[in-house]
């Protein structure tokens, strides 16, 4: 027999799990500050890789000055300003990061509550039928008055 | 007023009706427009260029999210630029890659602004996309769109380079393109002044347009279009760069009543319907300010014969 209130519910979570879910409720399997430090960890593994290739093009586009200065160019001095450049880089990233997965995870906060209390009510109204079915009583909460 | 609320109703009605065959026609179109745009703009491969191939491309498109446009079209650049020159071919992979590495995991959907640009420009919607972009996106489009202007300039210099090196005979000296390309971008002082001002426009559109005074999606439109005007004005003088300013004036007012057009159908307010609101509970004072949309209930109108 199809029940209206399930149906419903059923539906309301089905859109959910395939919109917003899809990228929310992976993140409801970590506490905030774990979710927020492995996103950071991904985004320097990603700043690194752009930071490597902005080097690179630098390299080859310098490269007619470099061949021609091989041994005048002072290699410690660029190093060291790589290091400062990449540090800098790597921590505004990092900042970045921290500050748009953490709103991303409060903001998909309110619908994960949301999403979950839907779950355990659709889990109760099922739990309920399948008492009935067997032939128990079902007692409803507004009953229980303290 | 009312027969243009019932009429935007409506068409909010008639989208939410069918949104499941709209958005799949919507993306194919876009896609096919985006690809189509690049095949003109660059088309070294006539396989790029083939009809069915981009129908095809462009239906795939349109069932899958705005990201995989992205991606397509950042391989056919990519494919474009190594038919021109190898090395060219590796400096549009290396920016492709920044962009996404730097930029494009922190907001994925904005990715397809980088390709609207080129098109606003076939369109002379250019200077009216700055408004447009400040309200609908905010400073995530900052960075899209300067890369959008770098594609734009970059397939410029690619027919450009093109015909260097088409022209260039066995004598002459070999012309590196990776070289020709930076040095084209790096010298565009007009691209860069671009850049600089859609950022700032952007961000002053945004910003105004988030305060709570009354207007405020006016008075930010207003002020983004006034800015446009002005700051390239004045780049125009300090840079020496040959902007056309009555495209400029023409482009601000255009962006100025396609963003009142695309606010009026996101939802206006009634603010002499404004109501303020004080409550407290134990750990707060509420001020709250509820400003009503602006709505009309059309009306079904079922006539019914009887005989």
């Amino acid at each position: 027999m199809v029940r209206e209130q399930n149906v419903k519910l059923m539906s309301k979570i089905a859109i959910y799990e395939n919109n917003k879910g899809r990228t929310e409720i992976p993140m409801s399997s970590f506490y905030k500050g774990d979710y927020v430090r492995i996103n950071a960890l991904k985004a320097i593994v990603h700043a690194t890789i752009a930071f490597i290739l902005i080097t690179a093009i630098v390299v080859v586009y310098k490269m007619d000055y470099l061949l021609a200065n091989i041994l005048k160019v002072d290699y410690k001095r660029i190093a060291m300003l790589l290091a400062i450049i990449y540090g800098c880089w790597i921590f505004i990233y990092w900042l970045i990061a921290r500050i748009v997965y953490s709103r991303r995870y409060e903001n998909a906060r309110p619908d994960i509550i949301i999403y979950n209390h839907d779950l355990k009510k659709l889990f109760e109204i099922s739990e309920k039928e399948v008492v009935k079915s067997k032939g128990g009583v079902v007692i409803s909460d507004d009953f229980i008055d303290f | 007023m009312t027969t243009l609320l019932t009429f935007r109703d409506n068409l909010k009605g008639f989208y939410s009706r069918f949104d499941f065959i709209l958005t799949p026609i919507l993306k194919f179109i876009l896609s096919f427009v985006i690809f189509r745009s690049l095949d003109m703009q660059l088309g070294y491969w006539q396989i790029f260029g083939n009809v069915l191939i981009i129908f095809v491309l462009s239906i795939i498109c349109a069932f899958l999210p705005s990201q995989v446009i992205t991606g397509i079209s950042a391989i056919v650049i990519v494919m474009e630029s190594v038919k021109v020159s190898l090395d060219v071919g590796l400096l549009c992979a290396a920016l492709v890659v920044i962009f996404y590495c730097g930029y494009m995991r922190f907001a994925p959907r904005t990715g397809i602004i980088v390709l609207l640009v080129p098109i606003c420009f076939s369109l002379h919607l250019t200077y009216a996309l700055p408004i447009i972009l400040g309200f609908l996106a905010g400073p995530a489009a900052i960075i899209p769109a300067a890369f959008g202007f770098i594609l734009y300039y970059y397939e410029l210099c690619l027919s450009d380079l093109t015909k260097v090196l088409a022209a260039m005979t066995d004598e002459d000296d070999a012309v590196s393109g990776f070289q020709y390309v930076i040095n084209a971008l790096m010298e565009n002082r007009k691209m860069l002044l671009m850049i600089a001002v859609c950022s700032l426009v952007i961000l002053i559109t945004y910003c105004i347009y988030k305060l709570s005074f009354e207007h405020s999606w006016v008075a930010a439109f207003i002020t983004g279009g006034f800015l446009n005007v002005v700051l390239f004005l004045a780049g125009n003088v300090m840079l020496l760069v040959d902007v056309d300013i009555v495209s400029v004036l023409l482009g601000s007012v255009v962006g100025i009543l396609l963003a009142c057009l695309v606010q009026f159908c996101k939802g206006v307010v009634d603010y002499q319907r404004t109501e303020l609101l004080q409550f407290e509970d134990d750990d707060y004072y509420y001020y709250v300010k509820a400003v009503p949309k602006l709505s009309v209930t059309g009306t079904n109108k079922n006539v019914k014969h009887i005989n």
